[in-house]
């Protein structure tokens, strides 16, 4: 099984209402057969704009991290079924950072600076 | 040649005239009907002389004889050359010869091919040995890779087996959520031009 992250957007709640989320949301990725890793939370901040969910508009959110492990079929009914839960503003999951091959850094290349100057169009 | 001077009427002025012109077509051609001067005409043929004729006739057949005699002495000449070349005893000599140098040839050449074969046969041999070394040593290789990747996947699944008692499961996910509500977690960083890593603190809430 894949390993992904969960980039969790929550509504700026209070702490009794946050943790019932996100126990409901660890639930029902477990519900559909994925193995939680960790979560973490990167705290309560301003959004850097505004956005809107379920007829709401919020300036203020709560971010957190799920890791965990799914098959690959169940991501889509994961998605779906978190895009109808009214307290989450933005879910995204992505393929886990850490699985992903780390590449040498190739340094900076150096660019003929005329190429990019010119354009390459014949001219008459 | 001439009947086209003898029609203009003009003789050629190096001949002289002692001889008559030769019955040559002159006037008319082959389908005109002859002359009214010439009906009744019987053509008979030049009178014979029996003895000039026999002796002639017997001095041809001589001729004629000796000519025969000569040629057919010829033909069987020719002939006889012919034969000999083909079938006679030079000819069969170099034939022998010939099947003799062909015999020897293809027993040089069955001795070479042979030694060829023993020499292609010891390639063959050292070839396949090598192959089989070759095979040894990519078995042993790909074996001992396997048991290196086996070692790596037994790492690799008792390291999953270890963080596997750190998972959230359903008894301890409450305590989790309220752990992780409790420590908020901060990936910020910069570095100085010393290469210092500064975090930030925060100050107050």
């Amino acid at each position: 099984m894949p390993r992904y992250e969960l980039a969790l957007i929550l509504k700026a709640m209070q702490r009794p209402e946050t943790a019932a989320a996100l126990k409901r949301t660890i639930e029902a990725l477990m519900d559909r057969g994925a193995i939680v890793r960790n979560l973490e939370n990167l705290g309560q901040r301003a959004l850097p704009y505004k956005m809107s969910a379920h007829s709401q508009q919020h300036r203020k959110a709560g971010y957190f991290l799920v890791d965990f492990y799914a098959p690959t079929t169940t991501i889509k009914s994961i998605m779906e079924h978190l895009s109808r839960d009214v307290d989450v503003i933005r879910p995204n999951v992505v393929k886990h950072p850490l699985t992903q091959e780390v590449k040498e850094c190739g340094g900076i290349v150096p660019i003929p600076v005329e190429e990019k100057l010119y354009s390459a169009k014949k001219r008459k | 040649m001439l009947r086209t001077l003898g029609g203009l009427g003009a003789l050629p002025p190096c001949r002289a005239p002692a001889l008559l012109l030769l019955p040559a077509r002159g006037r008319k051609t082959r389908h005109d009907p002859p002359a009214k001067s010439k009906v009744g005409l019987v053509k008979t043929p030049p009178a014979v002389d029996p003895a000039e004729f026999f002796v002639l006739a017997e001095r041809y057949r001589q001729y004629r004889q000796t000519v025969r005699a000569l040629r057919l002495e010829f033909v069987s000449e020719v002939r006889k050359k012919v034969h000999e070349a083909r079938a006679g005893v030079l000819a069969e000599r170099r034939a022998q010869e010939d099947a003799a140098e062909h015999r020897e040839l293809m027993a040089w050449n069955q001795a070479e091919n042979r030694r060829l074969q023993e020499l292609r046969l010891a390639r063959l041999r050292l070839e396949a040995q090598e192959q089989e070394q070759r095979q040894a040593e990519e078995r042993v290789r790909r074996a001992r890779e396997e048991q290196a990747r086996m070692q790596l996947k037994e790492q690799e699944v008792l390291r999953l087996q270890e963080e596997a008692k750190n998972f959230i499961t359903r008894e301890n996910l409450e305590a989790r959520v309220e752990e992780a509500l409790d420590n908020p977690k901060d990936y910020n960083w910069a570095i100085t031009k010393e290469g210092l890593v500064v975090k930030p603190q925060h100050r107050g809430s």
